[in-house]
């Protein structure tokens, strides 16, 4: 079809025609102060807490501190382009990030803006990045599974949709290597991932797209990043705009699942901003709100209720601590407001127990009743045989004689270490989960000496897959039964009688 | 900041001596003042220079008063910022004391940018739009832009009414954009 030049005058004339011209009126006020991030704006009196301000050149900020003769806001964008006596306007809006399937398989910043060069994103729906948390008749208990992949943690630390479970532990001790495996181990489920990339180098955060891209993650994921390069107010935004576009889903009655990476580096930036905007500091020089900082945010992860679809929002928010102290200002807070902690030890990772996770310090409050009953009845006695393996082993090291019961206590407990050892983004399935604890509970790895249990491992997942599919799919759904237990006795003793 | 909190201190002084019929004459020696001290920046440095002898200062400034109709007002307000060392801040001053007299006026001042010159009709209708607007009587400060395009955009100190034809365009591209989405 070939559109005449008279024709398109002649729509263009109509569409002039029929526009209408209007008049805004908007409240204004002075910049008396810019810089670092933060502008001070004088007059403006009818301004709301958490309400868009617009700068000049359509910089955008965010009223925080409503003082008596000035406004303390925080700057989105480039401060540069705003100078003293610059005029600002009300927006009469609180901000809003766009949300909902067409952000999938994006990286954005924290305004919702696409940071990967696939163009610009489709969608009509935007909501805004604070919003308060559901109230108590709208939720319900966590009932269903979230399945991480990691033996260790669905074993003992079983985390349910709609639960907000900590990973906490120093620099360098698998932390995001949990979260990245969790995200992986969702890719047959339907569960819907959001990553928050808060102050990481911008390095770090292209490698763990790749991983994801790599591994047909994406399609599912959502990555939000304020890196370290972003000013503070992008940092301090960030996991609220991840949280709604999170939301969304849950609100649509789906399953979603956001982590923070990580909430240690949100206090600082919140700390930064803070003392800019001279408010003032207290404990660690943190503001006194820096606890109501992390709870509305982690408040508005839930499990509806069935009326409302019962679709859920997991939160992962991960905490870095110093030296391992759970103690520090920000940990204990953070470990008040969720429903449970992994802890990962800097010991036991250099000791090469990876994933590296504490099971004594780590707790599970709420997964426990959302844990499948087949992996239910194999977990009771592994953590019975680690928490007398952890008592005498400390023991053993006087190297005094120790009698046989002892001893076969010992070797059992360093065959289960040794099981829940696992290599990074291979997250394996309830059943093989369950599976390898049971034969370990059963004590066949017994007689395998250690360096060989892995390879007994990998023959047993190979053999289940060849062969018992179907097995597997039936075992799950129930207890283990004394008939299952039969079945999966022998094939213990098939795997293992190839050794 | 503070520079505005203590300038407004010195205007509501003022204001509260002032006789009803003392108004106008009022608004016109500030007007007067602001527009010398607009013309000669450097002289409000002088005056309020410690490098100079106060006594030179306080002459300089005292002449500065006799033009003025209200000069015994306007030499008391001088010395007395001269002394603490305030006289940086007399345009704050000036320009709160004006806001201050047209709002006792139930006037307000606004600067309206137009992009070209306008009859006398059309002037008088967006007066009196904003005067509806407003509420206010209003006293016009008019200025020409051409980068406006058309319409008209007026400002007071704590709203900004945007009628231009730039604006109006901006907004579309604004939609348009927002749609392609
Ligand atoms: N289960 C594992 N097996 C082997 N190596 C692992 C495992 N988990 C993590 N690692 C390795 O340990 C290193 C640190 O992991 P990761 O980056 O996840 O730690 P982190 O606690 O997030 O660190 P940071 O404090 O820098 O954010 C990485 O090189 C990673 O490959
Ligand atoms: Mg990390």
């Amino acid at each position: 079809m070939k559109i005449q030049p008279d024709e398109i005058s002649s729509i263009l004339r109509d569409k002039i025609k029929g526009l209408k011209f209007d008049i805004d009126i908007s409240e204004t006020g002075k910049v008396v102060q810019v810089g670092d991030g933060i502008a001070r704006i004088y007059g403006m009196d009818n301004v709301m807490a958490g309400e868009m301000i617009e700068f000049p050149g359509g910089v955008m900020g965010m009223a925080l501190n409503l003082e008596e003769d000035n406004v303390g806001c925080i700057i989105f964008g480039e401060t540069r382009k705003i100078k003293e006596g610059d005029i600002a306007k009300r927006t009469k809006n609180i901000l809003q990030v766009p949300v909902g399937d067409a952000m999938l398989g994006r990286v954005v910043n924290a305004l919702g803006e696409p940071l990967d060069g696939k163009g610009e994103i489709k969608t009509e729906a935007y909501m805004p990045v604070e919003r308060k948390a559901l109230g108590v008749v709208e939720r319900q208990p966590v009932k269903e599974p979230l399945q991480t992949g990691l033996k260790a943690i669905d074993s003992m630390i079983p985390i349910g949709r709609g639960q907000r479970e900590l990973i906490i532990g120093d620099r360098q001790t698998g932390k995001t290597a949990i979260a990245v495996d969790t995200i992986l181990n969702q890719k047959e489920t339907d569960v819907i991932c959001i990553y928050v990339a808060i102050g990481q180098k911008k390095s770090s955060v292209a490698k763990m797209v790749n991983t994801l891209e790599a591994n047909g993650a994406m399609e599912y994921t959502i990555v939000v990043v304020a890196s370290a390069a972003e000013s503070a107010s992008l940092q301090y935004l960030s996991p609220y705009s991840g949280c709604t576009m999170g939301e969304f889903f849950r609100d649509n009655g789906k399953h979603a699942l956001i982590i923070y990476d990580d909430l240690s580096k949100h206090a600082v930036s919140y700390r930064e901003l803070s003392l800019l905007l001279r408010r003032p500091p207290g404990r660690e020089a943190y503001p006194g709100d820096v606890f109501y900082l992390h709870s509305r945010l982690l408040e508005r992860a839930s499990k509806l209720n069935d009326e409302l679809g019962g679709g859920s929002l997991t939160a992962l928010p991960i905490i870095e601590t110093q030296a391992d102290d759970l103690t520090a200002y920000i940990p204990t807070n953070v470990i008040s407001i969720t429903d449970g902690q992994i802890f990962l030890s800097n010991r036991l990772f250099h000791s090469g127990i990876r994933p590296a996770i504490n099971a004594g310090l780590s707790v599970s409050r709420v997964g426990g009743s959302a844990q499948l009953k087949s992996m239910k009845s194999v977990t009771g006695q592994l953590r019975v045989a680690l928490a007398q393996y952890a008592e005498l082993e400390a023991f053993s090291k006087f190297g005094s004689d120790l009698d046989k019961a002892t001893q076969a206590q010992l070797t059992r407990g360093r065959r289960l270490i040794e099981i829940l050892k696992q290599s990074q983004y291979s997250p394996l399935s309830v059943a093989k989960q369950t599976f390898i604890i049971f034969m370990a509970n059963e004590g066949y790895l017994d007689e395998v000496e250690i360096d060989n249990v892995l390879k007994v491992e990998e023959e047993l997942y190979s053999t289940l897959d060849s062969e018992y599919k179907e097995f597997m799919e039936g075992m799950i759904k129930d207890k283990l039964n004394d008939e299952t237990k039969e079945a999966m006795q022998k094939i213990c003793e098939k795997v293992l009688a190839k050794f | 900041m503070k520079d505005i909190l203590v300038a407004q201190r010195y205007s509501k002084a003022i204001m509260s001596d002032l006789k009803e019929n003392e108004i106008n004459s009022i608004l016109a020696d500030v007007e007067l003042m602001s527009r010398s001290i607009q013309k000669e920046p450097k002289l409000v440095d002088f005056v309020n220079s410690y490098l100079y002898p106060i006594d030179k200062r306080l002459e300089i400034a005292l002449e500065l008063t006799r033009k003025l109709e209200n000069s015994k007002l306007w030499e008391n307000l001088f010395s007395i910022l001269i002394k603490k060392h305030r006289f940086n801040i007399i345009s704050v001053i000036l320009k709160d004391l004006e806001n201050k007299i047209f709002s006792e006026k139930k006037q307000i001042k606004v600067k309206l940018v137009v992009a070209h010159e306008l009859p006398k009709d059309v002037l008088d209708s967006i007066s009196n739009k904003l005067k509806e607007i407003l509420e206010k009587d209003v006293v016009l400060n008019i200025n020409i832009e051409p980068e406006i395009l058309g319409g008209f955009v007026a400002t007071t100190d704590s709203l900004l009414i945007d009628g231009s034809i730039k604006n109006n365009l901006v907004k579309l591209l604004k939609v348009k954009s927002k749609k392609k989405k």
